[in-house]
């Protein structure tokens, strides 16, 4: 398993009750769910929880086999970069660097991820990371660029790249292709699960639109998953 | 990777950066600056004398004394009679001596009477002697010897004729216009008062005091010697032995003649030093005040832009950046601008140091130091760079914080 909560709460400060309430969910590995709801119904806050940006404050989150609670916030900042990629909904790259400095930032972070792509040096991941954003459709000119240069739908593959990078344990995925055309946000997804499949990758992507449904093994609906009170943003 | 993330992030923020670097490189122009000014007036003062065991004055305050006969600063007291300064020279323990005759002026200068031993005894600096850049030094009454500033802002020639005025400053009260001075030698520079100073024989000074009649051949009034002037204001001495220094000064205190005080000026400078202790340590307080004031510049610029940089930030925590790679951001920028800072105001200091050293010693007798950064300077120069990265750790740490609270994505 992936992903393993049990009994997660999580309680806005000056509440009265918990905003994320999930007695139990479970992500295998290489699976890619799709969970949807509406806006500020509290899947980018159980995101931030998952990624261990948020600590928890009540039940378990394993990523990996490893509790979350367990880690002081320092590990758990190590164990994302080893085990974990994220793409965002936007201003997913530093925008003063190139797209493969980008894409090599994550590995920057850990040493398992240059591991895992064989590149031991500066050089070779900077290879690597060229290697990844051609596959995914940037060729050397356009990877060259510093990040604010390029489209939305190139910066959000770029993203994408630097979620894969490394073949985390787990990628998750905060709304990618919500300002993406139809079209796009086909492509984007068909890429992603593809590069998702080859790296061994789970992904985990929330999103208020079912459509994109089709893309993933199983879609969950965050009302039925949380049982928590749900407020609007 | 961060040193990199570093100069990328400040290279977008261009213009609050130069900003930044500008303030902190003018305070610590401010700071060295005072400092190495303060250092330079202290050496410059202590460098006027040397070599010079006692000087003689009639009673009157020490600090008076070193003032108006080694600086120039303050009104002679009264002077003593020439029997005395006849008895000084002939004391065993005296090695040589220099008489100075004050009272006169010329054009603001003052007028400096004395004798050989001046140029061959008198010290400046670490044991120079005095020498002539041009000329040579008087040999009669009529001749006068200019210091280098006196030359120089006056735009005197060798053979040109000059007057001199009774009153030691500003414009001629009365001017002894009936006995004109020729220009026989001009010194070089010595960063010291002897630059602002006009140099004639005593036997000049006399002669300009007796009524100039020496040129027209007349004898001089009855009573009157036509070489050496009724009085001088201060002898300094040089001593056979420097262990008789105190024993000569207390034998001279109690001189039966006439009421003398004989000082040491280097216990009168290290007094000095004490009166303008005050003076300095407000000074250095300012160019405290103003580095701090630089320094908040820095930490609410990087407090402000870090709104901006939420998402930045956020990116690098989705990354993996921990608290250490995010305050490794944050710090690394703020000690990065205060280095770059330091050594822009350490180049327009000696940049500044170059360009007025010609204007301060000629206007001020005063040599600026020509040193890039001395050891002494290390330690400002270590808090400032201290001072600049504990700067960025307010920020670091609410960036920290930030980051916890937004999660994963900011709200805008």
């Amino acid at each position: 398993m992936v992903l393993e909560l049990d009994s997660l709460r999580y309680q806005h400060p000056g509440q009265a009750r918990p905003f994320i309430h999930i007695d139990r969910f479970v992500l295998q590995a290489g699976e890619r769910v799709l969970l949807h709801g509406p806006s500020g119904c509290g899947k980018s806050t159980l995101l931030s929880l998952i990624t261990g940006i948020r600590p928890a404050q009540q039940g378990d989150i394993r990523v990996a086999g490893q509790l979350f609670s367990s880690l002081s916030q320092r590990r758990r900042d190590a164990f994302r970069a080893d085990h974990i990629g994220v793409i965002f909904q936007a201003f997913n790259l530093l925008p003063y660097l190139t797209a493969v400095d980008n894409v090599c930032l994550s590995a920057g972070f850990s040493r398992r991820r240059c591991e895992r792509e064989a590149a031991g040096n500066n050089k070779q991941r900077r290879v690597a990371a060229q290697d990844l954003l051609t596959r995914l459709g940037l060729d050397a000119a356009t990877s060259a660029l510093p990040a604010w240069q390029l489209s939305f739908g190139q910066q959000q593959r770029v993203a994408a790249a630097r979620a894969l990078f490394g073949k985390p344990d787990l990628i998750i995925a905060d709304e990618p292709t919500s300002a993406l055309d139809s079209h796009s946000r086909d492509t984007l997804l068909a890429l992603l699960c593809e590069h998702c499949e080859h790296a061994g990758s789970a992904l985990l992507m929330v999103s208020h639109d079912n459509q994109v449904a089709d893309h993933f093994h199983r879609s969950v609906a965050f009302s039925a998953l949380n049982g928590g009170e749900h407020h609007a943003a | 990777m961060l040193p990199r993330i570093v100069l990328a992030s400040l290279h977008t923020r261009k213009t609050s950066a130069t900003l930044i670097v500008v303030a902190i490189a003018l305070s610590l122009v401010m700071i060295v600056g005072i400092e190495r000014l303060r250092h330079q007036v202290r050496a410059n003062f202590a460098s006027t004398v040397s070599g010079i065991d006692l000087i003689v004055s009639a009673r009157g305050g020490p600090m008076n004394i070193l003032l108006y006969s080694v600086f120039r600063l303050s009104d002679p007291t009264a002077g003593i009679r020439w029997d005395t300064v006849e008895h000084l020279a002939d004391h065993p323990d005296v090695k040589w001596w220099i008489p100075i005759a004050l009272g006169d002026s010329h054009r603001g200068f003052p007028v400096v009477a004395t004798n050989d031993s001046y140029l061959a005894h008198y010290r400046y600096g670490r044991d120079q002697a005095l020498s002539l850049a041009d000329g040579q030094w008087f040999a009669g009454a009529d001749q006068v010897v200019l210091g280098s500033a006196v030359a120089q802002r006056l735009g005197y020639q060798l053979g040109d004729d000059m007057v001199l005025a009774h009153g030691a400053s500003g414009p001629a009260i009365i001017e002894h216009d009936n006995h004109p001075f020729t220009v026989v030698g001009v010194l070089s520079a010595t960063g010291t008062p002897v630059d602002q100073s006009v140099h004639v024989s005593l036997a000049g000074m006399a002669a300009i005091h007796s009524g100039g009649q020496f040129r027209s051949g007349l004898p001089p009034r009855p009573g009157q010697r036509a070489d050496t002037p009724d009085s001088v204001n201060a002898v300094m001495l040089g001593l056979e032995r420097r262990t008789a220094v105190l024993s000569l000064q207390r034998e001279l205190s109690r001189y039966k003649a006439e009421p003398l005080s004989a000082i040491i000026p280097g216990v009168q400078l290290q007094r000095l030093w004490r009166m303008t202790a005050v003076g300095e340590n407000a000074l250095r307080a300012t160019s405290m005040a103003v580095l701090l004031v630089a320094l908040l510049v820095l930490v609410s610029t990087i407090l402000a832009a870090l709104e901006g940089r939420r998402h930045e930030l956020a990116v690098l925590r989705a990354a993996g950046a921990g608290r250490l790679a995010v305050y490794g951001v944050i710090v690394g920028e703020s000690l990065l601008v205060t280095v770059i800072g330091s050594l822009l105001g350490l180049t327009l200091l000696f940049v500044a140091q170059w360009a007025l050293a010609p204007l301060a010693l000629a206007e001020w007798s005063l040599r600026l130091p020509d040193t890039f950064l001395s050891v002494r300077e290390l330690p400002t120069l270590a808090a400032i760079l201290l001072a600049g990265s504990l700067a960025g750790l307010i920020p670091a740490e609410k960036a920290f914080r930030n980051s916890l609270a937004d999660g994963l994505t900011p709200r805008n």
